[in-house]
């Protein structure tokens, strides 16, 4: 007799459907009413998200945070969750992070990292370093986002590029359907899903421009004031 | 011996109540706890999601109509018969309203979503009611051939 995971139907219920992040303006769930949704949790599944959520959302991730911390923190999450289909969501993920990585590196014409150096993660990891020179390090027929990406990153295209791999994730995540229904993988899909409108929301040109401006005046305050004690 | 067979007949009265009454309560549990979830998403039509919620109640009292029709008084001679019927209706009843919990809960989260597909939406429920009703009436009519 199938049993639909009963922990989990009543908070998946409560969670409204989420739209293609580049038709709506915001999310239609904000991120304080989604925290407390997720308290409907148990213990230890709110504490497994909150674990997943510090290694895999964006904007958990600080700047201080280097290339093998996260690595590690991300190997080491990945061997507690043991075979299932969040980690194989997840790996998919780590692979599109590590190709990012590499191009980045690469455009900065940073040479292959060597094999003492923990830079990257997952499956292709030996197979990048040994196809550094190659433009899509021979991974395009696996990846088929990765030719326009790099074309963007080439180009120096920000905005486009970040449209490029939201457009990707969101078509992933979209495509995927977890073992089992009603259960603690479909909570983990539905936040990825809403983690990448929740960042494609906060993309505000308006908001940017004026966050622009009051670092400019920030930085320009200090010279300034040094200018008149000088006079 | 004759004993167990009268025991049995008795089990067989009381089976469509008590398994009715499993299934009825797993059904609504499993969808009231996706109405409740509906109630936090939504602005309106709250009592549309609580009234999907009760429909596997329906269970329990076919179940309570089959045990009062089933009911008299139990010999070697009947208690098989009766027994027989009365199990079979009840894992029936049970079944089915625990399945028209699960097609329940997918209804409200679809329907929460979508409103304008609600009466689709409850279409699969109200079929796996359709098989409960199938069991009973047929339970109904067999029970009559039994002899008293």
């Amino acid at each position: 007799m199938t049993n639909p995971n009963a922990r989990y139907i009543d908070l998946l219920c409560s969670l409204p459907y989420l739209e293609n992040p580049f038709i709506r303006k915001r999310p239609p769930i904000t991120a304080i009413q989604f925290r407390k949704r997720l308290n409907m949790l148990d213990f230890e599944s709110r504490a497994l998200m909150k674990k997943l959520a510090s290694t895999f959302y964006w904007g958990q991730i600080s700047l201080e945070d280097t290339d093998e911390k996260l690595v590690r923190q991300a190997n080491r999450l990945m061997d507690e969750l043991g075979p299932s289909d969040i980690r194989e969501w997840q790996m998919w993920r780590m692979d599109l992070r590590t190709i990012m990585s590499a191009l980045r590196r690469r455009k900065r014409q940073l040479p292959a990292p060597d094999n003492n150096t923990v830079w990257g993660f997952g499956h292709y990891v030996g197979h990048i370093i040994n196809n550094w020179n190659h433009p899509t390090f021979k991974l395009e027929s696996r990846f088929l986002w990765l030719i326009d990406a790099r074309e963007l990153l080439e180009a120096g295209d920000s905005y486009g590029l970040e449209r490029h791999l939201l457009t990707t994730e969101w078509n992933y995540y979209s495509s995927l359907q977890a073992d089992d229904q009603y259960s603690l993988s479909d909570v983990w899909l539905y936040s990825m899903k809403w983690d990448l409108v929740d960042r494609w929301c906060r993309y505000n040109a308006d908001v940017a421009k004026q966050h622009f401006e009051q670092l400019v005046q920030n930085g320009l305050k200090q010279p300034l004031a040094e200018l008149r004690a000088m006079s | 011996m004759e004993q167990f067979v009268i025991a049995l007949g008795w089990l067989g009265i009381f089976a469509p109540t008590a398994l009715g009454a499993i299934g009825s309560s797993y059904g609504c549990a499993r969808a009231g706890q996706a109405a409740a979830g509906a109630l936090l998403d939504t602005e309106s039509g709250y009592g549309k999601y609580i009234g999907l919620s009760a429909m596997p109640s329906t269970q329990v009292i076919l179940g309570i109509v089959v045990m009062f029709t089933l009911n008299r008084e139990i010999t070697a001679g009947n208690a098989p018969g009766i027994f027989a019927i009365g199990l079979l209706t009840g894992l029936a009843l049970m079944l089915s309203a625990v399945y028209q919990g699960q097609a329940l809960v997918a209804a409200i989260n679809a329907a929460k979503n979508k409103p304008e597909i609600f009466g689709l939406a409850i279409a699969p429920a109200a079929i796996v009611e359709g098989f409960a009703v199938f069991a009973f009436v047929f339970a109904l009519v067999l029970a009559g051939s039994i002899p008293a």
